[in-house]
């Protein structure tokens, strides 16, 4: 295997991963948001960011991606 | 900006208080507070509600519930009528008021229940009449032998098809058979679909029986209107069957009777329904009262620009036997100040994004001037392209125009219009038209995104740099004003943490010179010192900002991301190789994009202000100011 094929399988694991993990994590979080959004409304924009955390685990996947594509090149 | 507000004192000779209510409730500038800071100075006790005024209350709410009733009999809602209805002054309600409004609402009222229920009888009928129809035509020639048999008995019963009807019938006839001894008729016809009408005939001894047996079987008899219900089924379908030409007429004149008592009665009901709701309004208020043997103290808050005015307004109107006092609100009170966002027009759409959180408490800081400079930027930043911008605009601009008497939409598209203006600008420094067509209209890129990985990167990076800091700035700011000068230094170190650390990083990567490196780990060892020395435990948590600073690389991932489904719904248009196909591929692509172009930047700069940037400094939990007014008086500070 090319090397510039291991450097792309690296950057696809990096940002897959980290993508896999955001889901399971939004997963839960959101099945409970909705739960306590139904009881109380008022906690949507609480409920709005416990939601979205996660997702810095994947833009940081991303950017690991991102590094190992054209700065590690 | 957070509305300064200030602490006031209200003291009125007890005999005043009733005035003194409903000026304050005319006015709508105090928020009432019972809070009574000298309560061990002065024998105060809670006004609270005497058996005489709690009479009077349920008084009151039987009236407004009657003319609620009577509001709803009348037809045609004006959307003005209330504003029309409201006189300049409402006079205090005395008891022989009351008495004489009581008596003209239970006057009207009369008039009005007649006309309603001659309306309702003449509906009742047409719609049983026109549902029975086809069932009494077929059942009169029968109907007409039966009245004049004085042997005979008969009945009219309805059977639902659905779940049994269908076995109901033959059961019915078994049933009849069996206690009749076969001495029996049965005549059926459907009206409806799933319901039939069915007519028995039977002699008079059995008809106790037949009765009983039918309700033991849950069979419902046929439902007359009340003029007819108590003759006798043929008599009664006969005069139904009279009186059909005639219903539509009675119906129409009783609909014409009560439009002509709508417009002569309605807005006297509705001034009167508005002169109890604030009766009903002062005397809740007067529950946060509290009394002496001679005098009555009110507490409250009201926002500093409008002291003077209630000042003036209470001497004038009362000639200085009510004093208004007031005194400065101090650090220790702010938990209990009501909060009033005050910031110019154009950035009073974006309250509507700090709200969604919490309301800021008093004495912090009201984060909406900067949510109102940095959400349109994010907003550009990631979804920057000419194209998308200016569906995005016109999209604003139709909701804003569609909507423009509901408040929340009508902030929501000012919002986007600013942000739609902000991909534009972004647009053209991206040289983006709907991905790489830019290109075609002479659109050169000063910052390819397609491309420039690392300049995006560093931008992204330079833009969360800023945010953050201006965040923990905020912060320490916040910090200093409530006198917290433990966490003013934590943030302050904070501040140079996230500074050094970052210039130490561009330092290592060429972008600023390597000579300022030692200075800049100097500044690093100096914030962590002060992190740790000051604020210990918590201190710690000032290492996140670190973290956050690169959160603000979803600027530039998901921004790419956009560009690249750009990019792709070109790419795909073109490969069909039809050029009317490939447009309208492409033109679906792109406007599924769009779609994700609306909400992922939306969310995304969202997040980015309530989790990185609030966290240090935004203090949730603001009381909000609810003036003491009536419900449909509109707020007075915002005018």
């Amino acid at each position: 295997m090319t090397e510039i094929g291991l450097i792309a399988i690296g950057a696809g694991l990096a940002i897959g991963l980290a993508a896999l993990a955001t889901g399971l994590a939004q997963a839960k979080i959101g099945a409970a948001a909705i739960a306590a959004i139904l009881e109380k409304p008022e906690t949507f924009g609480t409920m709005l960011i416990l939601l979205v955390i996660p997702e810095t685990l994947v833009i940081f996947g991303f950017t690991v991606a991102v590094l190992i594509l054209f700065a590690l090149k | 900006m957070i509305e300064p507000m200030v602490k006031v004192r209200l003291v009125s000779p007890r005999t005043r208080v009733e005035q003194v209510t409903a000026v304050l409730q005319e006015v709508g500038l105090l928020h009432i507070d019972s809070t009574p800071i000298e309560a061990g100075e002065i024998p105060l006790r809670p006004q609270g509600m005497s058996k005489c005024v709690r009479q009077r209350r349920a008084e009151l709410e039987r009236l407004h519930e009657d003319l609620r009733r009577l509001l709803l009999l009348l037809p045609g809602v004006p959307s003005n009528e209330r504003l029309i209805a409201q006189s300049p002054r409402q006079p205090v309600l005395t008891e022989e008021g009351l008495t004489h409004l009581a008596d003209r609402v239970r006057e009207i009222g009369r008039h009005i229940d007649d006309l309603a229920t001659k309306l309702k009888t003449s509906e009742e009928e047409l719609a049983l009449l026109s549902k029975y129809e086809r069932a009494l035509a077929g059942l009169a020639p029968f109907l007409q032998f039966i009245q004049k048999s004085e042997e005979l008995d008969h009945l009219g019963v309805t059977l639902e098809e659905g779940k049994e009807s269908r076995d109901l019938l033959p059961l019915l006839r078994e049933l009849m058979a069996k206690i009749t001894h076969n001495r029996y008729e049965l005549f059926h016809t459907s009206v409806e679909e799933r319901v039939l009408v069915v007519l028995l005939v039977f002699p008079r001894e059995y008809s106790v029986k037949i009765r009983a047996l039918l309700w033991e079987e849950g069979i419902t008899e046929l439902r007359l209107p009340a003029s007819v219900s108590d003759k006798p089924l043929g008599e009664a379908l006969r005069m139904l069957l009279q009186k059909k030409t005639e219903l539509p007429l009675d119906a129409n004149r009783h609909r014409q009777e009560l439009k002509e008592a709508a417009l002569r009665w309605r807005l006297e009901l509705v001034q009167y329904q508005e002169t109890v709701e604030r009766c009903l309004d002062q005397l809740e208020a007067s529950t946060l009262f509290y009394e002496t043997d001679m005098t009555t103290f009110i507490y409250g808050w009201v926002p500093c620009c409008a002291l003077v005015k209630l000042s003036l307004l209470i001497q004038n109107e009362f000639d200085g036997k009510v004093v208004l006092e007031e005194s400065p609100v101090v650090p220790k009170e702010w938990a209990a100040v009501p909060v009033a966002l005050r910031n110019p027009g154009f950035l009073r759409p974006f309250e509507t994004v700090t709200r969604v959180v919490a309301l800021p408490r008093y004495g912090s800081i009201d984060p909406t001037p900067y949510v109102a400079l940095f959400f349109p930027l994010f907003y550009g930043v990631i979804l920057g392209d000419v194209g998308y911008g200016l569906l995005l605009l016109v999209a604003a601009v139709m909701v804003r125009r569609r909507y423009r008497s509901h408040p929340l939409v009508h902030d929501l598209s000012t919002i986007f219009l600013s942000a739609s203006g902000s991909a534009i600008l972004f647009g053209l420094l991206f040289g983006e038209l709907f991905g790489e067509l830019g290109e075609y209209v002479g659109l050169h890129p000063v910052l390819n995104r397609m491309q420039a990985f690392l300049p995006l990167l560093s931008l992204s990076i330079g833009i969360g740099t800023v945010h953050v800091v201006l965040g923990l700035a905020l912060g320490a700011y916040s910090a200093w004003r409530y006198g917290n000068r433990q966490d003013c230094l934590t943030k302050c170190g904070g501040t140079v943490l996230v500074l050094s650390f970052i210039s130490l990083i561009a330092s290592v990567a060429g972008i600023l010179p390597r000579d300022w490196i030692s200075a800049e780990v100097t500044g690093l060892l100096c914030a962590l010192v002060i992190i740790f020395v000051v604020g210990r435990g918590s201190g710690a948590m000032e290492l996140h900002n670190l973290v956050n600073v690169l959160s603000y690389l979803r600027l530039m991932g998901i921004g790419v991301a956009s560009a690249a489904l750009a990019f792709a719904a070109n790419k795909l248009g073109g490969m069909v190789g039809n050029v009317f196909l490939g447009i309208v591929i492409a033109g679906i692509l792109h406007g599924i994009n769009f779609i994700f172009g609306i909400f992922s930047p939306t969310i995304q700069s969202l997040r980015l202000h309530y989790v990185e940037f609030f966290e240090n400094f935004f203090a949730p939990g603001g009381r909000p100011y609810k003036p003491f007014r009536h419900l449909h008086q509109a707020l007075p500070v915002r005018e």
